[in-house]
């Protein structure tokens, strides 16, 4: 199974993970693997445990963070393996900082390529061991490397492509006209970066010293720390007291475990976070008993990170990503959501600073885009990837003698990896992605007779996906939403959708005299850009938070939304608050329809915004934009009871929406499933 | 007299009220209290008539000052109820002493023994009507007494005789009562400085009320144990006083967690969230729009209202509306902590505008954001190009087909009975939605229900 899977990828499935709460998708098909990536990619922890619930009534059973993480007692080489990797694999940045220097990436490529380690498998039964190996990274580095080398001639040392990255992220921050976060002092650190570049990897990272020293240690060395901060644990858990940050003795405890668990130097911190959470299980089991005893005490006795993280069972796993990843980007969302990816707020600075893949300036660009917000909204992050990919496939080389179809689908896996470390894939961009994997499988199967005959077949595939699944597509739905516009109508939207927009401009330009109310709500504001929209092209708005809603929704004639996805159980995933504006309409008796294009559905079924979304940055939160006037929340970070949770997306369920309008035409939610299905069968027949 | 400083008062509290310088509707409800507390204090209001009358003039000129503060007329029913309270058990008063006299000068049997509801309602129908409905004098209303009295008319004669003599033994009330009102009234007028002796009790019936009010917060409080339970996910809206107090209450004895929304366009979430946490608690704080997200791990959700109106719904922060419907749609109980001086006798009628407050636009989006000035730069376009064009028809008016753009900013939320789980109030016990109607008449004269709506329309203009 794993051969079968290592040659048609990468070690490292990212793409497999959880895309804004997806299921697989993206992954190639391998029915044998199905079984495997279920488990390994979905959500971690099926049960939402309440955090309250874990630290108390569970007791002695199976933590959350055992859960989440495997069975506690099992050798993380055996069976813990698959699952803590590619989770590992999700939180990519934070890991990378372990460097791999001294690696020579086409020795390494070498040896790799037979066995095709998956990162558990880092130890397959014949005892094969991948030298310093950081799991998570190691496969994309070697073949971004090769991309890079095929794409610019440049030496393939991995630090390198850090650098050219940030490069690449800091020419996408000065051409890009919304402005990539290019701040002043990495604008300064850029000069320095080629000095440094022949340094230990670490030079501009954003890590701590304490890491940068890590990676000018040797091998041995490292040892000896690892065993020390082992001990150290150890006897903060032994005393119970002071030890502060239950994150950073998490992440420590991962580390030992993963020593103490053969095989386990080579295990970089990928894995390292993840067995963590292995390691600390039983630990926390224990303090667990202590707890139940003195429960009113917890937490106000200055215990300090132990006792917190005792209380709260599934803390955890968050606190494992909170140890790995550099103090700017702690995460403090809701212990609730601690299985979904949280926050890693990816920067020019972050990503120059990760000596891991390097991937292509056009997809650095991009994904710095996704990372800061600029691009937002299914259609425009899927045509904005489709037209990189296009580019990428323009700038690819393949090596002399190698097939265009079986080197380009890792770099692409690289790719993807890189867009997904920014910002978890949509669905769309999902979507996309699949279709464009299985005809890079197909072309596996049949070889165009030439490189550049390969190329054109693929970007070929990916303008006919742009142009019919997506360009016509909004034109076909444009055109049936339109007749739903009635003279006199007052149409209500949320939040910003393009299509929506193309809509309601459409109905106007066609001589149709409606309103349009415009609701709108925090952090993001999106409606402030679809009520500019609206006036501009000579619509009457009304504008109001989505709090008013109910004000609103008495005069309102029909409602017009957007939608990340439609499920095939018929909800509907969009910008968070759209369920609220659904429900009130609903309940009014105001019609709901749901604009959304065929290629955004997915086969998932989903019953809440709980088990897959997306959380996004904190900060906005704490600080009201535009508001002089309300304090902002200052300090959160360091106040241990505050937590701030944004949320991106909430689920609609279908009883709520009237009609799903589709380039088809309008069906009722329930229909979802059926073009689905359709869908597929084309796509089967179509094939082979 | 402190008649002209008090009038000075009066018109100073209406001109914080009308100016929004009074924060909350608390602050409104004590300064109301405390200006009728003045007022009957003062030694001009001598006979219970006056002082009904005085307390509805003022009353309303406050009520007039801001009409969608309800509480306002909430409270001067609560004291007018209490001063038709201390009339009614003055006039108790005075038939027990009428009856125990005329029991002893008649010695008719069955004269004096009777103390219960049913038989005061033979000894004099026309003392009661004016009494307030409730369960515990609905026996001795007058449509009862007919039909009692038709029922005796057919009874056997034993039985008719002896509610006869009953009849006759009381037939002297009404009469006697009349006369010694009388003189009691001629007493009055003539001894000018002369008090009604109830007075007093009026006077403590209110400190009752605005002590009321200071402990609302500690009152609502100390149910908190009953209603939220250990390791429960708790969902408030912004900020409130009253929730914090409540909170921090179940937090001495429960271990629990809060998601707190930003409560737009107040945004007082954010202070809501450092405050819990100083108390304990831990808080999550999420945007407003995530509100139906988390509701589907929520246990309870716990809100505040900012008048409780008769039909049992709630004029509310804005946005609960959102949160009540989520809630219900996934069956969270939606607790409304609620001093009952918020119990309106108002019925909603287009209540998201009548009980409503419009804050400023630019709350919602500052003008100096791009879309503010695209309709002006339209405008000032198409002007430009009909100019150009010789079109002189734009100084008539605009084309009607320029976009415009209006913002709304409403504080309050009409949120329906049944989204409501229940009322937690300071009265002791929840209570449903349903049941608000009953409350209603507990504390309310059935007479006040209508404050004198010709005079307020006219106050208001």
């Amino acid at each position: 199974m794993k051969k079968q899977d290592a040659k048609t990828s990468p070690p490292v499935k990212v793409v497999g993970f959880r895309v804004e709460g997806a299921t697989p998708s993206p992954r190639d098909t391998s029915l044998a693997d199905a079984g495997a990536a279920s488990t390994v990619t979905g959500s971690p922890s099926p049960v939402i445990i309440p955090p309250a619930f874990a630290g108390q009534s569970r007791g002695g059973e199976g933590t959350p963070a055992a859960r989440v993480g495997g069975p506690p007692a099992t050798p993380p080489s055996v069976t813990s393996g698959p699952s803590a990797a590619p989770s590992g694999s999700g939180e990519l940045p934070p890991i990378r900082t372990d460097s791999s220097k001294g690696l020579d990436p086409d020795s390494f490529a070498k040896e790799r390529t037979p066995t095709k380690a998956t990162p558990v498998g880092a130890s397959p039964p014949g005892g094969r061991t991948l030298p310093l190996t950081p799991v998570g990274t190691s496969a994309p580095a070697d073949l971004g490397g090769q991309f890079a080398a095929a794409a610019d001639d440049s030496p393939r040392v991995l630090q390198q492509h850090g650098a050219e990255a940030h490069a690449a992220a800091s020419a996408a921050g000065k051409a890009s006209p919304r402005g990539t976060p290019a701040k002043p002092q990495q604008q300064t650190a850029k000069p320095q970066q080629p000095a440094k570049q022949q340094q230990a990897a670490g030079g501009a990272a954003a890590a701590g010293g304490e890491k940068k020293s890590m990676k000018e240690m040797s091998k041995a060395e490292r040892r000896a720390l690892q065993e020390a901060q082992r001990a150290a644990k150890a006897a903060a858990a032994g005393g119970g007291g002071g030890k502060g940050g239950g994150a950073a003795a998490g992440g420590k405890g991962g580390n030992a475990a993963g020593g103490g668990g053969g095989g386990g130097k080579l295990q970089k911190q990928g894995s390292g976070t993840n067995l963590a959470r292995q390691g600390c299980a039983p630990g926390r089991q224990g303090s667990n008993a202590k707890e139940e005893a003195s429960k009113a005490a917890d937490g106000q006795q200055g215990k300090g990170g132990r006792a917190q993280a005792a209380g709260r069972g599934s803390r955890q796993p968050s606190a494992t990503v909170e140890a790995a990843a550099p103090p700017a980007t702690r995460s403090k969302s809701a212990e609730m959501f601690a299985h979904l990816p949280q926050p890693r707020g990816v920067t020019l600075q972050s990503c120059a600073s990760q000596r891991g893949p390097a991937v292509p300036l056009a997809a650095a660009k991009l994904g710095l885009r996704y990372a800061d917000g600029s691009l937002r909204g299914g259609n425009a992050r899927c045509i904005a990837m489709l037209q990189m990919f296009i580019q990428c496939i323009q700038e690819f080389r393949t090596p002399a003698g190698r097939e265009f179809a079986k080197e380009f689908s890792p770099a692409l896996n690289n790719i993807i990896n890189f867009l997904v470390a920014c910002r978890p894939l949509a669905v769309s961009m999902g979507n996309a992605i699949k279709s464009i994997k299985s005809c890079l499988e197909k072309m596996k199967l049949q070889p165009p007779p030439s490189e550049q005959a390969a190329k054109d077949l693929l970007i070929e595939k990916v303008q006919d996906y742009l142009e019919q699944k997506i360009r016509f597509a909004d034109r076909m739905l444009v055109k049936y939403a339109i007749e739903k516009i009635q003279d006199g109508d007052t149409i209500l939207t949320y939040a910003y959708s393009s299509v929506v927009a193309a809509t309601l401009l459409a109905a106007h330009k066609a001589g149709k005299r409606f309103d349009v109310v415009v609701v709108d709500s925090r952090p993001l504001l999106e409606g402030r850009r679809m009520l500019a929209a609206l006036l501009e092209g000579g619509i009457t708005c009304e504008y109001c938070h989505l709090n008013s809603l109910s004000y609103q929704i008495t005069e309102v004639d029909k409602v017009f939304l957007g939608a990340a996805s439609v499920l095939s159980n018929g909800t509907v995933l969009s910008r968070v608050g759209t369920a609220a504006v659904a429900l009130m309409a609903h309940a009014q008796r105001v019609p709901v329809l749901v604009c959304c294009e065929s290629y955004k559905f997915h086969e998932r079924v989903q019953l809440d915004a709980i088990t897959h979304n997306e959380l996004m940055d904190q900060e906005p939160l704490a600080k009201v934009q535009d508001r002089p006037d309300v304090p902002a929340l200052e300090g959160w970070r360091e106040e241990p009871k505050v937590h701030l949770l944004n949320l991106a997306y909430d689920l609609t369920p279908a009883d709520v929406v009237s009609v799903v309008v589709t380039e088809m035409g309008a069906v009722p939610p329930s229909s979802v499933a059926v073009i689905l299905r359709e869908a597929q069968r084309d796509a089967s027949s179509a094939g082979p | 007299m402190a008649s002209q400083p008090f009038n000075e008062r009066v018109e100073a509290f209406c001109r914080r009220l009308t100016d929004r310088r009074i924060d909350g509707s608390l602050a409104a409800a004590k300064g109301t209290a405390e200006l009728l507390r003045q007022l009957i204090t003062s030694s001009r209001l001598n006979t219970p008539e006056v002082m009904l009358a005085e307390v509805k003039r003022v009353g309303l000129r406050i009520q007039a000052a801001k009409p969608i503060e309800l509480v306002i007329g909430n409270i001067v029913r609560r004291v007018l109820h209490i001063i038709r309270e201390e009339m009614e058990a003055e006039q108790e008063e005075q038939d027990d002493d009428l009856l125990a006299g005329a029991a002893a000068g008649a010695h008719t049997p069955g004269g004096g023994d009777s103390v219960g509801g049913l038989s005061k309602a033979f000894r004099h129908p026309g003392a009661t009507s004016s009494r307030t409905l409730s369960l515990h004098n609905l026996l001795d209303q007058g449509a009862m007494d007919e039909a009692l009295a038709s029922a005796a008319a057919s009874l056997s004669p034993q039985s008719s005789a002896q509610l006869g003599g009953r009849g006759a033994a009381a037939s002297p009330g009404p009469g006697g009562r009349r006369s010694s009102l009388d003189e009691k009234e001629k007493e009055r007028r003539g001894g000018k400085a002369a008090q009604w002796d109830r007075k007093q009790e009026v006077i403590d019936g209110l400190n009752d009320l605005i002590q009321e009010l200071k402990d609302i917060d500690e009152a609502i409080a100390s149910q908190a144990a009953e209603h939220i339970h250990a390791n429960e996910v708790i969902l408030v809206w912004g900020y409130s006083r009253t929730v914090l107090a409540f909170l921090r209450r179940a937090a001495e004895k429960r271990n629990f967690e809060v998601v707190v929304t930003e409560g737009a366009p107040t945004y007082q979430g954010q202070q809501m969230a450092r405050e819990l946490a100083a108390a304990g608690i831990r808080a999550t704080l999420i945007a407003d729009s995530a509100v139906f997200a988390m509701m589907a791990r929520v246990n309870k959700v716990v809100a505040t209202a900012q008048a409780l109106l008769a039909n049992g719904g709630v004029m509310a922060p804005v946005g609960m509306h959102i949160a009540a419907m989520a809630a219900k749609r996934h069956s969270v109980p939606f607790v409304v902590l609620c001093g009952i001086y918020k119990l309106s006798t108002l019925f909603p009628h287009n209540p998201a505008v009548n009980f409503n407050d419009f804050k400023d636009p630019e709350d919602v989006l500052p003008l100096t954001h791009e879309a503010v000035g695209i309709p002006r730069r339209i405008a000032e376009e198409t002007v430009a190009r009909m100019q150009a064009e010789g079109d002189e028809s734009w100084k008539l008016g605009l084309p009607s087909s320029l976009p415009q753009l209006t913002i709304v900013n409403p504080s309050y939320d009409y949120v329906p009975p049944e989204l409501i789980s229940l009322f937690v109030t300071d009265q002791g016990h929840g209570f449903m939605p349903s049941y608000v109607y009953r409350q209603l008449t507990e504390f309310y004269h059935r007479q006040d229900f209508i404050l004198d709506k010709r005079q307020l329309d006219q106050l208001i203009g």
